[in-house]
């Protein structure tokens, strides 16, 4: 697939997994699995750009007797999201006209 | 492999990649909580390693996936301390060119006060021709010196000859000197106005 449409659909893929509330690195990896296969090296640089876009927020917290980085998702991510929601619907019309071609152009 | 040999594998190719310091230990942070959240879910230490892949694979994965935001940042303070190198080395360059601008007026003088030394061995010539010539007029006018006059009449006259060639020598090498100066003047302002 195209590695600048992956990336920006896994973004909104991460953005998504913080929809029910915040969550970590590892919990983020085990939600997308049955959907997306993503390796601990492709999350991090994802992390850290949706920070530095202002679409997620990272605090640490205690947990067993350590700490954890949690990410919560802001009011720009929320946006981004739903702007995500937006775009998808033309993506789709493009995408059915895709279909459309390859399909009957098959049958001919 | 150990978790402890993943992290120090991870972090030494990281480096090597150019990743600066403190990107390299978020990066290194990242993963011993990924270990760690992985191990509380029930996985053993190898497994969770191994679960993670290739230290040197992953390092590759994180450089090409931040692309410039996780890079070295050596560009900006290098153009800081180039800056810093010109304010304070701003004195030394003007110390310098006055150096310079001394020293080349020192040639200047050097060689004009030569050429105007050597010019005096022209009137020492012409000294010597009025000198021969008016003291053979004199020794004519004494009973018996004509041998004396001839003998200064004859220095006088060679130090004709000897003027003679030493002013056309002389004229050549003041040419030469103020074509010097002049190419040299002209060049270093033509410099100037270039920078």
């Amino acid at each position: 697939m195209d590695t600048q449409l992956k990336r920006g659909l896994l973004d909104v893929c991460v953005l998504a997994a913080l929809v029910r509330g915040d969550s970590y690195g590892y919990q983020i990896i085990k939600d997308l699995s049955p959907y997306v296969t993503m390796s601990e090296s492709t999350l991090y640089p994802i992390l850290r750009r949706l920070e530095a876009a202002g679409s997620l927020r990272v605090y640490s917290a205690e947990f067993g007797g350590r700490l954890r980085k949690y990410y919560s998702m802001t009011p720009g991510g929320r946006e981004k999201l739903a702007e995500f929601m937006q775009e998808w619907k033309s993506i789709m019309s493009i995408y059915d006209f895709i279909e459309k071609e390859v399909s009957t152009g098959e049958r001919d | 492999m150990s978790a402890t040999e993943f992290l120090k594998k991870f972090d030494k190719n990281l480096r090597r990649l150019g990743v600066e310091t403190g990107e390299r230990r978020q990066a290194v942070a990242y993963y011993i909580e990924m270990i760690e959240d992985m191990v509380s879910d029930g996985m053993t230490e190898q497994e969770a390693v191994a679960a993670l892949g290739d230290p040197a694979e992953a390092a590759g994965n994180f450089v090409s996936e931040m692309g410039g935001e996780f890079a070295k940042k050596p560009r900006s303070s290098g153009k800081a301390l180039r800056t810093a190198a010109i304010i304070i080395g701003s004195p030394l360059w003007i110390v310098a060119l006055v150096v310079l601008a001394v020293i080349m007026l020192a040639v200047y003088i050097c060689i004009w006060s030569g050429v105007a030394g050597l010019w005096c061995g022209v009137a020492g010539f012409a000294a010597g021709l009025i000198g021969g010539i008016g003291g053979a007029a004199i020794a004519l006018m004494v009973p018996g010196g004509a041998v004396a006059a001839i003998w200064l009449a004859g220095c006088g006259i060679v130090c004709a000859g000897i003027g003679i060639l030493w002013l056309i020598g002389m004229i050549k090498l003041t040419k030469v000197c103020a074509r010097f100066t002049g190419w040299s003047f002209k060049t270093i302002f033509k410099r100037r106005r270039t920078r």
